[in-house]
C-alpha cells in the first residue's frame, strides 16, 4: 500500500510540468537503474562510435588472405571474416557509420517533425488537417517497405539513406508534439501569455515547446533505436550502406554464408546491434518513466 | 454506427493518399525509370520512346495520374518488367505464403504473449515475472534477421531439425510446409510477441489497480472471476491497439524473414523486384503491402469500438 502511494505521489510530481524539468530529469535518471544500465550501453556506443576507428588494430578493409575465418585469438580478437578482415575493427568502424546514420536522420525527423506538430496543433484549422492527412498517409506505411521503398529509388547511397530514414520518422515526431502542443494549448497561462500581448512565436518558444519537450526527448531514444535497426537491415539487404564500408548489417549478410563453418562471424555484429538497441531502448524506458508516468503505455509506435 | 462510417471514410482518404505517394514513387526516380531501365550500353532513342509510350511518359503529369488512378480502380497495376506477367497477377500469387506466414506470426506471439503478460502482472517481481520481462527486453531488441540465423545456426546447422530454407505448398506436403514454417513465424512472431507481452503486463496491472477491480473482490468474487471478467476485457483496449500497430511491423519484418528463409512470398518479391529494378513491381509491392496494413488497422480499430463501448457514442 505504501508503494503504491509513494508512486502516485511521485507520478503526481512529475506530470505537473515546470521549468525544473530538466533538473528532474538528472535527478530521477539516476535512481532509476534501467535508465543507468541504457546509459551506459549508450554511452559505450558512443565512445566505440568516436574514439573505435582510432583504437582498431586492423584497417578494417584489409585484407588478409593467409587469415581467412579465423577464430577469435591474441591477433584477432574477434576473429576474421571470409576475406581474412579483423571482425574487431570492422564492428568498432562500423559503429560509427550506424550512429551517424541514425543520429543524423532522427535529428531532422525530429526537427521537421517537431515543427509541424506544433504548426499543426497551435494553428489548428486547414494546416492542421492538411499536415496530419499526409502523416497518416506516411504512417500507413510499414516503416522499413518506406524506407526500401525510397532507397530503391533514389539510389544506394550514404545521402539517400539518411533522406529516407528521415521521411519514415518525421510522422512519430509530428504526432506526439501535436498531442502534446493541444493539450498545452488548453492551458489558461497560454491565454493569459496572449492576454499581455505575447506574440505566437513567443508562446510557442517559451510555453509550448518547453512542455512538449519531454515526450520528444522519450520518442528521440527510442527512435534511434530503431533507426539503427532499420539501418542494419537496409544493410543487410544490400540496400543500404554498400561495400566496401563496414556496417552491422553488411557483416551479418556476409557472415550468414559461413554459419556451418565460422558462426562468430554472424555473432559479432548481431551483438552490436542487439546491445544498442537494448541501450537506447533501456535509456528510453527509464527516461520515460522518470520524466512522465503517463506515458507508459505508449509502447507500439515503433518499428524494426 | 457513426464511428464506424467515421473509421471507414478516413481509411478511404488514407488509401487514395497510399496511391498518390505510389505514382509519385517511381517518379522520383533521378532521369525516369526508362533512362534507368535502359541502361548506357543500348542507347536507342527509338526504343527508348516506345518505352515512355508504354508508361505514358510523354504526357502531362495530372494526365498520368488519372490514367493510372482509374486504371488502378479496375486493378490494373501494369506488368512486371522482368517476367512481363500482370501485377496483380504476381501479388496475388504470393500473396497467400505472406498471409501464412503472417498469421502463423501473429497466433504465435499471440498464444505466447498475452498469457505471459498476465502471469507477469498478478505475481509481479517474482522470479517468473523478471524472467518474462528480461526475455521480453531481449526479443525487443534482437534484430530479426539476427535472431533468424541464430535459429538457422542451432536449429538446422548444428542439430538437423529443421529445413534451413525454402518453401512447399500446404496441398502437396503438409508437414514440411510446416516444417518449413516454424523458422520463419517464430523469428518474425518473437520481436511483436516481447512487446505485446510488456503492453499487457502494463495494462493489466493498471486495471488490477482500478476501483472496480477492488469492489469485485470486495463483494466476494472469485479471484478468477476478477481477473478474467473485469480485469483482462479492459485490459484487452490497449493491447488490441499495439497488437493493430504491430501487425504493421509483421508486414515490415516479413521483407527481411523472408529473404534470410527464402520464403517466396511478398517480402522476397519486393527485394527481387529493388535488385532487378523492376519499377512496376516495386509500386505495385508498396501499395499492395500498404493497402493491406490500412485494412488491417481498420479492422483493429472497429474491434476497438467493439471492446470499448464508449467509443460507440463517440
Amino acid at each position: 500500500m505504501t508503494e503504491r502511494t509513494l508512486a502516485l505521489f511521485d507520478s503526481e510530481a512529475a506530470a505537473d510540468a515546470g521549468p525544473k524539468r530538466g533538473f528532474r530529469l538528472v535527478r530521477r535518471c539516476r535512481l532509476d537503474r534501467v535508465g543507468l544500465v541504457g546509459a551506459v550501453l549508450s554511452g559505450l556506443m558512443c565512445v566505440a562510435a568516436i574514439a573505435g576507428p582510432l583504437v582498431a588494430p586492423f584497417d578494417p578493409a584489409g585484407v588478409h588472405p593467409a587469415d581467412r575465418l579465423v577464430w577469435p585469438n591474441e591477433t584477432y580478437l574477434l576473429g576474421t571474416d571470409e576475406l581474412g578482415r579483423d571482425l574487431l575493427s570492422r564492428v568498432l568502424h562500423g559503429s560509427r557509420v550506424s550512429l551517424q546514420v541514425g543520429v543524423t536522420s532522427v535529428s531532422i525527423a525530429g526537427l521537421v517533425g517537431v515543427l509541424m506538430g506544433l504548426a499543426a496543433g497551435f494553428y489548428g484549422g486547414v494546416l492542421d488537417l492538411a499536415v496530419m492527412r499526409v502523416m497518416d498517409v506516411l504512417f500507413a506505411f510499414p516503416i522499413i517497405l518506406l524506407a526500401l521503398a525510397l532507397v530503391a529509388v533514389l539510389g544506394t547511397d550514404l545521402r539517400n539513406l539518411i533522406l529516407a530514414i528521415t521521411i519514415v520518422y518525421v510522422p512519430t515526431f509530428a504526432r506526439i508534439a501535436r498531442g502534446s502542443t493541444l493539450v498545452v494549448v488548453a492551458e489558461s497561462y497560454i491565454d493569459a501569455a496572449r492576454s499581455v500581448g505575447a506574440s505566437d512565436g513567443r508562446i510557442i518558444m517559451k510555453h509550448v515547446l518547453p512542455n512538449v519537450g519531454a515526450p520528444i526527448i522519450v520518442q528521440f531514444t527510442i527512435n534511434l533505436a530503431y533507426a539503427i535497426l532499420v539501418e542494419a537491415s537496409l544493410s543487410f539487404l544490400g540496400l543500404g550502406v554498400q561495400p566496401p564500408a563496414p556496417t552491422w548489417g553488411g557483416m551479418l549478410s556476409d557472415g550468414k554464408d559461413y554459419i556451418e563453418i565460422s558462426p562468430w562471424v554472424s555473432v559479432v555484429p548481431g551483438l552490436a546491434i542487439m546491445f544498442t538497441v537494448l541501450g537506447l531502448n533501456l535509456l528510453g524506458d527509464g527516461m520515460r518513466d522518470a520524466l512522465d508516468p503517463r506515458l507508459r503505455g505508449n509502447e507500439g509506435e515503433t518499428t524494426g | 454506427m457513426r464511428a464506424v462510417a467515421r473509421l471507414s471514410a478516413s481509411t478511404v482518404l488514407v488509401l487514395v493518399g497510399i496511391a498518390i505517394v505510389a505514382f509519385f514513387l517511381i517518379r522520383l526516380i533521378p532521369g525516369d525509370i526508362v533512362d534507368l531501365q535502359m541502361g548506357r550500353e543500348e542507347n536507342n532513342p527509338e526504343v527508348a520512346a516506345e518505352l515512355r509510350r508504354v508508361f505514358g511518359l510523354e504526357r502531362s503529369l495530372p494526365v498520368q495520374f488519372v490514367e493510372w488512378f482509374t486504371a488502378l480502380i479496375r486493378a490494373d497495376l501494369g506488368r512486371s518488367l522482368r517476367t512481363g506477367r500482370p501485377v496483380v497477377t504476381e501479388i496475388a500469387s504470393r500473396f497467400p505464403q505472406t498471409l501464412e506466414l503472417t498469421l502463423a506470426a501473429l497466433s504465435i506471439s499471440l498464444l505466447v504473449a498475452i498469457p505471459a503478460g498476465i502471469v507477469s502482472a498478478t505475481r509481479r517481481n517474482s522470479v517468473v515475472d523478471l524472467a518474462a520481462r528480461l526475455v521480453a527486453l531481449i526479443g525487443l531488441s534482437l534484430p530479426t534477421f539476427w535472431l533468424g540465423i541464430l535459429l538457422i545456426m542451432v536449429l538446422s546447422v548444428a542439430f538437423r531439425l529443421l529445413p534451413p530454407g525454402g518453401y512447399e505448398p500446404m496441398t502437396r506436403d503438409l508437414v514440411r510446409n510446416l516444417q518449413l514454417l516454424a523458422m520463419p513465424a517464430l523469428t518474425l512472431g518473437a520481436g511483436m510477441a516481447a512487446i505485446t507481452m510488456r503492453m499487457t503486463r502494463s495494462a493489466m496491472l493498471e486495471a488490477l489497480g482500478q476501483d472496480y477491480v477492488r469492489t469485485a473482490r470486495a463483494k466476494g468474487l472469485a479471484e478468477a472471476g476478477v481477473l478474467y471478467r473485469h480485469t483482462l476485457k479492459n485490459a484487452l483496449i490497449p493491447v488490441a491497439t499495439v497488437v493493430g500497430i504491430q501487425v504493421g511491423r509483421l508486414l515490415g519484418g516479413t521483407i527481411v524473414v523472408e529473404y534470410v528463409f527464402s520464403w517466396p512470398g511478398l517480402g522476397t518479391a519486393v527485394v527481387d523486384a529493388i535488385l532487378y529494378r523492376d519499377y512496376p513491381m516495386v509500386q505495385g509491392l508498396v501499395m499492395a503491402l500498404a493497402f493491406f496494413f490500412v485494412l488491417v488497422h481498420l479492422v483493429v480499430d472497429l474491434v476497438y469500438v467493439y471492446l470499448d463501448p464508449r467509443l460507440r457514442h463517440d
